[in-house]
């Protein structure tokens, strides 16, 4: 029966002194309260407690604590500890609340009915037990091992803690896989290759906003994503005091409101602004000299058009300045950058002294949309390079790295690896990584990287081979990677596919067994750093909360569990690893359950914080007890200057020039028996000679042809998207319009009004995006923070399957559009990232 | 003692904590924000600005509601809040055709109700009731019973609702929680009788206005600074 | 004979449109809301639907009161058809009122725990009030003779009636801060829509014979609420504020006339153009201050709101009228039955 009758009830016998206790029992939440406060249960406000957890939603990995009152998480904010962005948040971390109690999660194990795969197919799950579902997985593991082809084992990774080597890579590894595949690529691969060819930074970076004076964002949002949001929310409005922000973007974004200047950049155009910004500075005489040195006599010979002797600058923890304008520089002008970033050449020129005025308390900022593209790595170098010549790299105010923390390793697995095992390992990866156009430079190293999305690809043309058992976890590559429908095709081609997962998403509707995820924040184990503030720091997850359903500890716990039933098999290798290994650093019990592994794992890993026999730097902690009480720890405050001409380049200095990344391609080069042009031309760049080592403009590659698809498509992240998880969330739908422009409830296309009016297309209409990739229906939002010529639309909506908030009918028909699937599966080849930016040619039109 | 709140556009960074803190603690259904906000977009490519304007029960002095009440179920409390008791309330909606600022929201349906559906999408997943009795909680795991101890968690269907500036916790000497929520600190909550408290002289020291000030109401949330920076 | 085939029909109608009607109150009583409202836009059809029935009730209790009072013979001769009339317009008013606030029971509620600054408080019990007195008064007539304090009823009847019928309007006129409600006119306006009303239904009510009475004030009436309504077209048309959203239409004053000058010779066809308009009228205006969407709303639902009612409010005004007639037919009935003292 409604409430409202109880509460008429209720309200009789407030008024009339009548009412009967059997009507009255309608009104059953009051008397539960009634009892409640008989039995002396009051909830005082601010009685729950805070645990110490990680959020996972975004890269920012802000160390949490969460408010556990009556046995729920009710609510979430920064933890206290944190020096890096103390209880500051974001608006996505209360989604996760909703995440937690979606009423579509995964409860128990699944097994396919239908062998039929596809979109719309109902794959007729039925609920299984554990038990069952792995020795089903367990059959998989020994049919493999029985054909001596461990190596058609691929274990996929999405999102992750520290934890997760266990089951990606060190179990996978005593499986006798070499196919231990993360997402990294689809991430940001491109982004730490711009710092490490100049800098030796394989890594992101921080950037001390609470000391700058001027904040140059080439696509970075950072109030809304990417990372450390926490950190950027907090100090933004004072930075605001201090400092100028321009934000270069095609579309008008959160942080661009909160700016003094947008740059509505043309797609993929923005090395252009970034050289033509080093270029002018130059002519200018704006470097600065204590960082990048100065001409011998101090007489700036940077004039536009003409070369300069390279003796005639000393050049002090920098290498290659003049290289740099000789080769490319000189002729990037203003004017020569204008016509092709869309941006005035008086407004470079004018950046450009605000820039040198503010040195070296300046920040170049680059996100994955400036690099992310098929010619991208370059501009990620460009626009590093520009922190270099303004000198604020490790300064006050400046470009700061994540200090490198004293975090454990994973205990070693390599001596549990049998001969079966070893067999498999010596197979090529799955993902193709270091064949010549695809390169996977990290760290320098030939095929040191991944290339996430080429699996599918690898799948489909069996090339090197087909595997046969694939396990994905915490992913969700048919809607996250670009060409999403290539992940489609590669799933209904492999025998068997296991996913762990919290949702029945777009991969799980392609999997034969599908295993309860536990939530990342709430309930399990795990660890993950982030940097911000000048500190670094780790931070655990931890059980906060019972865990719903049937899930289990999925890094740590599923291998446990597989493990005993392949010892039951005769294969005891991994439990023997995991038994030995995995021991309680304070007792030193072995484990007994998939709970203790996590557990185990989560101690050793982080022994060096919290036990003060192995303390290192940073926060003290009294033992194990103290970290897990707060979760968190803090390392030492920010060095600054320290890697100045120390850095972890050939060269020992900042490069303009990059040695490093002429002995990396070099050495690429000759393991395929090319030189360096070779390379070039297989990773699809257009530099030939020692342009491929600098620094240099690279016309944007354009897919799709303009007579064809005449406008640009522009991906970004909405604010309240925990990456591709939150759209089954109401919080999610219901407050989209927080993104400038975008609208509630809707997926929404951004498209300026004057597109709209020659299209045809008036606010809230339905909309068809075209590309050569694929098509997609979603809202129109007329909005003048679009770049014209351009669309944007935020990654996040479009989901067919995931839950019933998320989907229009789940199953079958999406809400709006994923955008992956008009981008297309191209790279940037030297990092192996997929290229998600750049210019995506589309046709729009009213449906 | 007349609790009042200011706002520092500058340091709003537009991110909503508020709203979702406010959700979480007061059980508001999707479709109604006690904190809420007012978006304008205005000018021209590729001049455009974008405010975002924080949006609550303004608790005005004399307020509009209070007096249009019929059943008194809106009134004035403690320390000057306007508060609304839910049993009085006969869904007649003067308060929300009085309210200037538009921040009343009403139950147009039965709140909730969308946890009392048993349906799955696939055999091994939860239902909304199930993840309910698993999970527990009155009415959605999502309930608060601190919020339940002084206003119904499940507010009946023809009844409205509007922020009470978290009476609950203000009177065990805790912020209202969209305060400490707010990532930037960008809120502050304190006494406007008192001319030493921060908001006092927060108002003082940036001129501080509530909205619509031409009206009277006496509203008690001012607004300080500006969302786009100064010089653009 | 032709009156008693429209009677019938009639009667059928408003059986019909009970059933009707009734579904969609039962519906929006116990299922839910069914209405096309929204946070911005709350008060709807149905509200104006309670607003007409209630106010052309007013507009014959006054009518009734005042020639009780000043003891004009024709008048009184009509007592019983007024009154029936009144307490049953008023009736189908609390009826349509029901489904509007979504229960029977919050109605009655409104009179428990009384806020005396409260427009809508003042009203729901002033019209409490105003039936209880009618029904007092049916009471009386029933029981065949008057009561020994029937001149202070009917001069109570009186007054509550007028004020019922200006507090009704203040409801609307002391909002502050939408557009187009505030300010005393506002009183006037539901005052003059009540008088005009029940001016216009009550020749219909009256043998033809007797109508001379009606004459000059039911046209003064209508005369009244057209100049007011064109008074403020032309005020509003030449009014320069922006947000403004102008309510009153010409065709409203115009038809009014019309109305006017068919009200002696045609009256049937008088109330037949008078009383839609005048229902038109006070929608026009209860929707006018509700287009402009205020604050944080303005993010759910766009700045302005359009409004056109859909079947289920359109379902209550047919429900509250045809209360109201089934109503009317029975008290009629009742009080003609033989013992009854009427006529």
């Amino acid at each position: 029966m409604d409430t409202k009758d109880g509460w008429k009830l209720s309200r009789r016998q407030l008024l009339l002194g009548t009412g009967s206790l059997a009507l009255a029992s309608l009104f059953a939440p009051k008397l539960i309260m009634a009892a409640m406060a008989k039995a002396g249960v009051v909830y005082a406000p601010g009685s729950g407690k805070w645990v110490g957890t990680t959020c996972n939603g975004c890269t920012s990995f802000c160390a949490k604590q969460v408010y556990i009152q009556d046995g729920r998480a009710l609510h979430i904010r920064g933890n206290e500890y944190s020096k890096v962005h103390g209880t500051a948040s974001c608006p996505r971390q209360y989604l996760a609340l909703q995440e937690l109690y979606d009423p579509d999660r995964v409860r128990t194990p699944m097994l396919r009915g239908n062998p039929e795969k596809g979109r719309g197919i109902d794959p007729q799950f039925k609920s299984i037990s554990w038990e069952e579902a792995i020795k089903l997985m367990a059959d998989q593991f020994m049919a493999l091992r029985e054909q001596n082809e461990t190596h058609r084992y691929v274990a996929l990774r999405g999102r992750y803690s520290y934890l997760s080597d266990l089951l990606i890579k060190n179990f996978t590894q005593v499986m006798g896989s070499p196919n231990a595949i993360t997402h990294s690529a689809l991430c940001a691969e491109a982004d730490k290759l711009g710092s490490f060819f100049t800098e030796g930074n394989w890594g992101y970076r921080q950037y001390d906003i609470k000391d700058t004076r001027y904040i140059l964002s080439f696509g970075v949002d950072p109030l809304s994503s990417n990372r450390q949001v926490s950190y950027y929310c907090k100090e933004w409005g004072n930075t605001l005091d201090r400092a100028q922000v321009a934000i270069v973007d095609p579309r008008f974004s959160a942080s661009a409101a909160k700016a003094d200047e947008w740059l509505p950049v043309v797609p993929g155009q923005d090395a252009a602004l970034g050289l033509a910004l080093a270029h002018q500075v130059m002519v200018n005489g704006g470097w600065h000299r204590p960082f990048v040195g100065d001409f011998v006599d101090g007489k700036n010979r940077f004039i536009a058009g003409s070369e300069v002797e390279p003796d005639s600058f000393k050049e002090q923890h920098t290498l290659g300045l003049v290289e740099w304008w000789n080769l490319e520089l000189k002729d990037r002008t203003p004017e020569w950058a204008a016509e092709l970033c869309g941006i005035k050449a008086e407004q470079i020129r004018r950046i450009a002294v605000k820039l040198a005025d503010a040195a070296p308390k300046v920040q170049i900022w680059r996100s994955r949309g400036a690099q992310m593209q098929h010619r991208g790595g370059y501009t990620a170098i460009a626009l590093h390079a520009l922190n270099g010549l303004l000198g604020s790299i490790d300064q006050e105010g400046g470009v700061l790295k994540w200090a490198s923390v004293p975090l454990g390793k994973m205990p070693s697995s390599k001596k549990y690896v049998d001969e079966v095992g070893s067999h498999g390992l010596k197979m090529e990866k799955i993902d193709r990584r270091g064949r010549l156009e695809y390169p996977a430079l990290k760290k320098g190293k030939s095929g040191g990287g991944v290339v996430t999305a080429a699996v599918a690809e690898s799948i489909l043309s069996e090339d090197p081979y087909l595997p046969e058992f694939v396990l994905g976890y915490f992913n969700n590559f048919t809607f996250s990677a670009p060409g999403g429908q290539q992940w489609e095709k590669a799933l209904k081609k492999v025998s068997f596919v296991t996913h762990l997962t919290t949702n029945i998403s777009e991969f799980s509707y392609y999997a034969d067994l599908i295993l309860p995820a536990p939530h990342f924040m709430f309930e399990r184990w795990g660890i993950q750093k982030t940097a911000g503030n000048r500190y670094t720091q780790v931070s655990i997850s931890q059980p906060a909360v019972k865990r719903l359903g049937m899930s289990v500890e999925d890094e740590c716990g599923l291998p446990w569990l597989l493990a005993e039933e392949l010892a039951k098999r005769g294969f005891e290798n991994p439990l023997n690893y995991l038994k030995t290994e995995f021991k309680d650093p304070e007792t030193g019990r072995e484990p007994t359950s998939a709970d203790e592994v996590a557990l185990y794992a989560t101690k050793i890993l982080t022994q060096t914080f919290w036990d003060p026999a192995k303390y290192k730097e940073g926060d003290h902690l009294s033992g194990w007890q103290e970290f897990m009480e707060k979760g968190i720890w803090n390392s030492k405050p920010y060095a600054f200057r320290k890697r100045w001409s120390h850095m972890k380049t050939k060269s020992k200095k900042f490069e303009f020039y990059s040695e490093t990344l002429k002995y990396a391609l070099q050495k690429h080069a000759k393991k395929h028996h090319t030189d360096v042009d070779g390379v070039m031309q297989a990773t699809g760049y257009l530099a030939r000679g020692e342009l491929a080592f600098i620094p240099h403009y690279e016309t944007p590659y354009r897919f799709g042809d303009e007579s064809k698809f005449p406008m640009l498509f522009v991906d970004y992240k909405s604010r309240l998207n925990r990456e591709g998880r939150s759209a089954n969330t109401a919080w999610y739908q219901y407050n989209l319009d927080i993104d400038p422009g975008s609208h509630k409830l809707a997926d929404a296309a951004k498209l300026n009004p004057l597109d709209a009016q020659k299209l045809g297309i008036s606010d809230g209409d339905t909309i068809r995006i075209t590309s050569l990739q694929g098509s997609i229906t979603c809202q129109a939002a007329l909005f003048e923070g679009v770049r014209p010529g351009t669309v944007a639309k935020a990654f996040g909506q479009g989901h067919w399957a995931y839950g019933r908030t998320a989907s229009q009918q789940f199953g079958k028909t999406p809400f709006g559009g994923n955008n992956n699937e008009l981008l297309p599966p191209v790279y940037e080849q030297l990092s192996g990232s997929s290229a998600f930016y750049g210019q995506i040619g589309v046709r729009v039109e009213k449906v | 003692m007349r609790y009042g709140m200011v706002i520092d556009q500058q340091k709003c960074v537009g991110c909503a904590g508020c709203v979702f803190a406010c959700k979480a603690e007061n059980h508001t259904p999707p479709e109604i924000n006690w904190c809420d906000k007012i978006i304008t977009s205005s000018g021209q490519f590729p001049d455009v600005r974008f405010e975002y304007l924080s949006t609550m029960c303004n608790h005005c002095d004399d307020a509009p509601c209070v007096k249009g009440c019929p059943t008194q179920a809106m009134h004035k409390g403690e320390g000057g809040l306007t508060l609304h008791e839910q049993e009085k309330c006969i869904g007649c909606k003067a308060c929300m055709e009085n309210c200037p600022y538009g921040v009343i929201s009403f139950n147009w349906q039965r709140p909730h109700q969308e946890w009392q559906e048993n349906k799955g999408l696939a055999a091994g997943t939860f239902t909304p009731s199930v993840m309910l009795a698993e999970a527990g909680g009155e009415g959605s795991p999502l309930s608060n019973p601190e919020r339940g101890g002084s206003y119904p968690l499940m507010r009946s269907r023809g009844t409205v609702e509007k922020c009470n500036f978290c009476d609950h916790r203000l009177k065990v000497g805790l912020n209202p929680v969209c305060v400490d929520a707010c990532p930037s600190n960008a809120r502050v909550v304190g006494d406007l009788d008192d001319p030493n408290s921060e908001v006092s002289m927060l108002i003082r020291k940036y001129d501080g206005k509530p909205l619509k000030p031409e009206l009277g109401t006496g509203s008690k949330v001012f607004y300080i600074r500006r969302y786009t920076p100064e010089n653009r | 004979m032709k009156t008693a085939n429209f009677n019938k029909m009639l009667l059928a109608l408003s059986a019909a449109g009970l059933l009707f009607g009734g579904y969609f109150a039962l519906m929006e009583w116990f299922v839910g809301p069914m209405f096309v409202t929204n946070d911005a836009l709350f008060w709807t059809l149905p509200l104006v639907a309670y607003i007409f029935l209630a106010l052309t009730s007013t507009g014959i209790s006054i009518l009734m009161t005042a020639g009780e009072l000043l003891n004009n013979k024709a008048v009184i001769a009509h007592k019983p058809v007024l009154l029936t009339a009144a307490l049953s317009l008023l009736i189908g008013a609390f009826a349509a009122l029901t489904a509007e606030m979504g229960s029977p029971l919050h109605v009655v509620w409104l009179l428990f725990s009384p806020n005396l600054s409260s427009p809508i408080w003042w009203m729901g019990t002033l019209y409490a009030v105003e039936l209880l007195l009618l029904g007092i008064k049916y009471y009386a007539l029933l029981r065949g003779r008057p009561l020994g304090s029937e001149l202070w009823l009917t001069s109570a009847a009186l007054c509550v009636a007028v004020a019922a019928a200006l507090v009704l309007g203040s409801v609307f006129g002391t909002a502050v801060g939408r557009t187009g409600y505030q300010g005393a006119d506002a009183s006037v306006l539901t005052l003059l829509c009540a008088l005009a009303s029940g001016m216009s239904l009550a020749p219909l009510l009256f043998k033809e014979q007797a109508r001379e009475v009606l004459q000059l004030p039911g046209r003064s009436m209508l005369a009244g609420l057209a100049l007011f309504l064109f008074t403020l077209y032309l005020y509003s048309s030449r009014s320069t504020v922006v947000a403004e959203i102008v309510w009153v239409q010409l065709w409203m004053p115009l038809l009014l006339l019309g109305a006017l000058l068919a009200y002696k010779v045609k009256p049937a066809l008088s109330a037949l153009i008078a009383l839609p308009t005048v229902l038109l009228v006070e929608l026009f205006f209860v929707i006018q201050g509700q287009m402009q969407v205020l604050g944080p709303k303005q993010t759910w639902l766009g700045a302005v709101q359009s409004y056109m009612p859909n079947t289920a409010e359109i379902a209550i005004l047919i429900f509250g009228c045809s209360v109201a007639y089934l109503c009317f037919f029975l008290f009629n009935r009742l009080a003609l039955r033989p013992g009854g003292s009427a006529d």
